[in-house]
């Protein structure tokens, strides 16, 4: 089946739209899907861009274009936004899921359908906001508590979660055993994971894993695989989460026919030459409103911090320097928004604030560690 | 379809007969409006696939044929692309008002060995800075006494086409061959954004431009070796075409590769210590400087050293001095003011322009590499059919000659232009270029929206240097240069060098 230039459009909105929180606007930019007017905005040599996806005809030369099927051996920025992007609506989406059963345990007035009531249960004694709290701190780094690595040597995508990690506990002093336990519980369930060691780290790795035939795109081709796979075990429950997001549930259906026609979209933006990262390079991320209302937690408009990735940390030393991965860029403050941070106030308990003494192991993809930036205060 | 093309048939006319010692002249064209232009420097696009050809026929399995099995690889023809993402815009239509020309000087070569009468064809292109001709000789038989000898003349483009017999079982044979084709380009802040530094983006700088830190590589490019300080540059113009830019990269990484096995057995002293040595890093420096050494520009630096080119070498050159040294003919030539079509504008990013302003860059030089002035074709990928429409050479040709030139064109376009646009499908391309005038292209992918009709993109081949792809801004460069370092390290990195018995593994 040959494949128009719309469908090229189509993929790259489909992948903008995984990360949950961007939409594309009628001229192909990238903007917050809760306000038009702010768009996703990329820092390329000192300069924010606006990120535009890429199209037949493109008019403005000053956008930065998103086409991360045109593999250099250089990551781009440009596709280090998308698998930044990636990243972050699958952490995101695991997150809502464990809010989901929290309003659920809390709301036992409603009448929830028999799966959801199935799937809760479980959990009711046991959940509570510190284990959310808990969560919350492990995962302050969204790119970081989720990960889709690619291994360029072996043209494979790997996915980790740490929560199943060792040295957990050793991390995250302040996360109670018990929470560590819920959480992995929850985690295992969701992502269906078994282990008869108990070794779900390695379960995760190998469940999830998976390995590309293609010369051209190997590694947008990998990491989507393993992005479906995931996806596959996720949806019962995201469906079941009833989130007011339609693009929480992801489309399985649109979901495989792009992961089958990714080297015929490949033929077409070839011509596009793709960009590498000669400096640093930043992603902003927009403000992103909470769709469930948690006890406790006010919703608000403040806007969720911009991160910025300006450091020289090398980027993607998964699997003990395996090659140049999915590395998720990491966080610094967005000078545009520093006025708005200002005269922001923290909003949520002593459990959220940020942890600065974030110990990195060696060898992990360094990410959105968000220490000195106050985060996710309308989510929860 | 060729009714698409507008009639834009300059008079080339510098054709000036039979190449003879002594013989000059000087054509002089009207102005024409001039587009500006938005320059699109070729870009590196190597990935995992190139990487891996290049590993497994050139380092893996060396072998005479190595680089041609590698140029063969479909995967080649992406690997250098015009840039689509951050073009350079430049303010060319202010030339609108300024005459161009074409000088074209016959010498000798007095000291060469050789008996057979060899003769150098010199072709100067390029834009007169002011006036050259006052209103009363444009219509005049004799046009030499109205000359402006204080115009200066800015050379943008340098050929020297070289004639030389041979003798064999069917008498003697007179040949042709382009020695040196060379674009040359002037800073003028007026034309180049101050704000911005450009840069030679030939192989040999690129390769220099970047130097190993703790983390990889870093690109430091040396200020002082942009445009913007020396205030010329000058680029070897085959260098303009992917494929001949890419054959050039992988000669000095299949050079560096028979140095790395050489070391690896035979010391620096001619003893066994180079068992010892670390083979992917002897590859990394012997790749460096295997590339750096290609010099590109060496050729024509050696064979422009005197006659006419040394009047070019002292940084100024003027009518004055042309006809006081050759005394050239003066032919004025009245060309159209424009281009009588709708001229697409350069900075939308398409795939048809971007394509379009590849094959701009390259047509001169293809022209230019077998001997010929101007051209006229149509190309259908799908049916496989060309046809030519107009042919002129840079020397008096009988028809069987331009048959055998168009010939040698076609196989080039053929080889290294086709390949490159037939990556996003097919394609049908009608062309007219004209090495002292402009390159208008229509060029449409049969699987991607068509141009409008009646619309053209148009370059003026006239501007040389100025609009050439190898020069581009600190940022292109940088972006050259470390991907040219990622694939030296990728090779390095292959399990040729990690596992044979001198890498270290066993």
């Amino acid at each position: 089946m040959s494949v128009k230039f719309s469908d090229v459009t189509d993929f790259m909105e489909f992948i903008v739209h995984l990360g949950g929180i961007y939409d594309v606007d009628g001229e192909g930019y990238v903007i917050n899907k809760n306000d038009e007017a702010d768009p996703a905005l990329i820092k390329i040599k000192n300069k924010y861009k606006s990120l535009m996806v890429i199209q037949e005809k493109i008019k403005d030369n000053d956008a930065c274009i998103i086409n991360p099927l045109n593999e250099n051996l250089r990551e781009a920025p440009d596709a280090r936004w998308v698998y930044t992007n990636l990243s972050f609506g699958l952490t995101r989406r695991i997150l809502e899921i464990f809010k989901f059963i929290k309003l659920a345990v809390d709301s036992p007035d409603i009448e929830w359908p028999t799966e959801v009531i199935e799937f809760v249960s479980k959990y009711a004694k046991r959940i509570d906001q510190h284990t959310l709290d808990h969560l919350y701190i492990i995962a302050k780094d969204r790119t970081e508590f989720l990960n889709v690595f690619y291994q360029r040597k072996f043209k494979r995508a790997k996915f980790r979660c740490k929560i199943f990690e060792e040295g957990i506990r050793e991390e995250y002093p302040k996360v109670t055993k018990k929470s560590i336990g819920i959480i992995t519980d929850v985690m295992t369930e969701i992502l269906g994971l078994e282990s008869k060691t108990g070794d779900y780290a390695k379960a995760c790795s190998e469940e999830f894993e998976s390995s590309s035939e293609l010369l051209t795109t190997p590694k947008m081709d990998a990491i989507l695989k393993t992005y479906y796979k995931i996806y596959s075990k996720l949806n019962k429950y995201l469906d079941m989460t009833e989130m007011e997001d339609p693009d929480f549930v992801v489309d399985m259906t649109s979901f495989g026919i792009h992961l089958s026609n990714i080297d015929k979209y490949y033929d077409k933006v070839k011509w596009f030459s793709g960009a590498v990262d000669t400096t640093d390079s930043s992603v902003t991320k927009p403000k992103e409103e909470s769709r469930i209302p948690v006890s406790g937690v006010p919703l608000n408009n403040i806007p969720i911090n911009p991160v910025d990735t300006s450091s020289k940390i090398p980027l993607g030393t998964c699997g003990g320097g395996m090659g140049y991965t999915n590395a998720p860029p990491r966080p610094m403050m967005n000078p545009g928004m520093a006025s708005v941070l200002g005269i922001q106030q923290p909003m949520y308990n002593q459990f959220q604030q940020p942890i600065n003494n974030f110990n990195q192991p060696s060898g992990i993809p360094i990410g959105n560690s968000m220490s000195n930036i106050p985060i996710g205060n309308n989510i929860w | 379809m060729i009714d698409n093309m507008p009639d834009n048939s300059v008079p080339t006319m510098i054709n000036l007969g039979g190449i003879n010692q002594g013989k000059a002249a000087l054509f002089l064209f009207t102005p024409r409006q001039i587009v500006d232009h938005y320059k699109r420097p070729l870009m590196y696009n190597f990935n995992n696939e190139v990487a891996t050809s290049i590993a497994e026929n050139i380092v893996e399995n060396p072998s005479m044929h190595g680089i041609d099995k590698v140029l063969k690889s479909p995967s080649v023809n992406s690997a250098i692309i015009p840039d689509s993402r951050n073009g350079i815009g430049l303010a060319t239509s202010q030339y609108s008002d300024h005459w161009t020309f074409v000088a074209i000087v016959d010498e000798s070569i007095d000291d060469h060995f050789a008996s057979n009468a060899i003769v150098n064809r010199h072709i100067l292109i390029g834009i007169c800075g002011t006036e050259p001709i006052a209103q009363n000789g444009l219509s005049s038989a004799t046009p030499e006494q109205f000359l402006n000898p204080n115009c200066q003349l800015i050379v943008t483009r340098k050929l020297m086409i070289n004639r030389y017999s041979t003798a064999g079982v069917n008498g003697v044979q007179h040949n042709l061959k382009t020695i040196t084709d060379t674009s040359t380009a002037d800073y003028h802040t007026s034309v180049w954004n101050p704000a911005n530094e450009y840069y030679s983006m030939s192989p040999e700088c690129t390769i220099k431009s970047t130097v190993a830190d703790n983390e990889g590589y870093t690109s430091i490019v040396d200020s002082s070796d942009s445009l913007n300080v020396k205030q010329s540059l000058q680029v070897s113009a085959p260098m303009e075409s992917p494929r001949r830019h890419l054959k050039c990269i992988l000669n000095g990484l299949d050079d560096a590769n028979s140095k790395s096995l050489y070391s690896s057995q035979i010391g620096e002293f001619g003893d066994s210590s180079g068992l010892l040595g670390d083979q992917d890093e002897n590859f990394e420096e012997y790749a460096k400087s295997s590339i750096a050494a290609t010099d590109t520009l060496g050729k024509a630096v050696y064979y422009n050293q005197g006659g006419i080119d040394g009047l070019i070498s002292t940084g100024y050159l003027s009518i004055g001095m042309i006809n006081s040294q050759y005394c050239p003919k003066v032919l004025v030539i009245q060309t159209p003011t424009h281009t009588p079509a709708e001229i697409i504008p350069q900075y939308e990013t398409s795939i048809n322009n971007v394509f379009s302003s590849l094959v701009c860059a390259c047509l001169p030089t293809y022209l230019n590499s077998v001997g010929l002035s101007a051209i006229s074709f149509m190309y259908n990928s799908a049916a496989d059919a060309t046809q030519v429409l107009n042919i002129e050479s840079v020397v008096a040709s009988t028809q069987q000659d331009l048959h055998f030139k168009w010939g040698a064109f076609l196989y080039i376009l053929q080889t290294e232009l086709f390949p490159i646009l037939i990556q996003n499908g097919n394609f049908d391309i009608q062309a007219n270029c004209s090495v002292n005038s402009t390159t208008n292209v229509i060029l449409n992918f049969l699987d991607f929206s068509p141009l409008p009709a009646g619309s053209v993109y148009e370059e003026n081949s006239v501007l040389g240097g100025i609009v050439s792809p190898l020069i581009g801004t600190k940022a292109h460069m940088q972006q050259n240069s470390l991907q040219l370092n990622d694939l030296i390290k990728s090779i390095s990195a292959s399990s040729f060098y990690k596992n044979n018995l001198y890498g270290g593994t066993v």
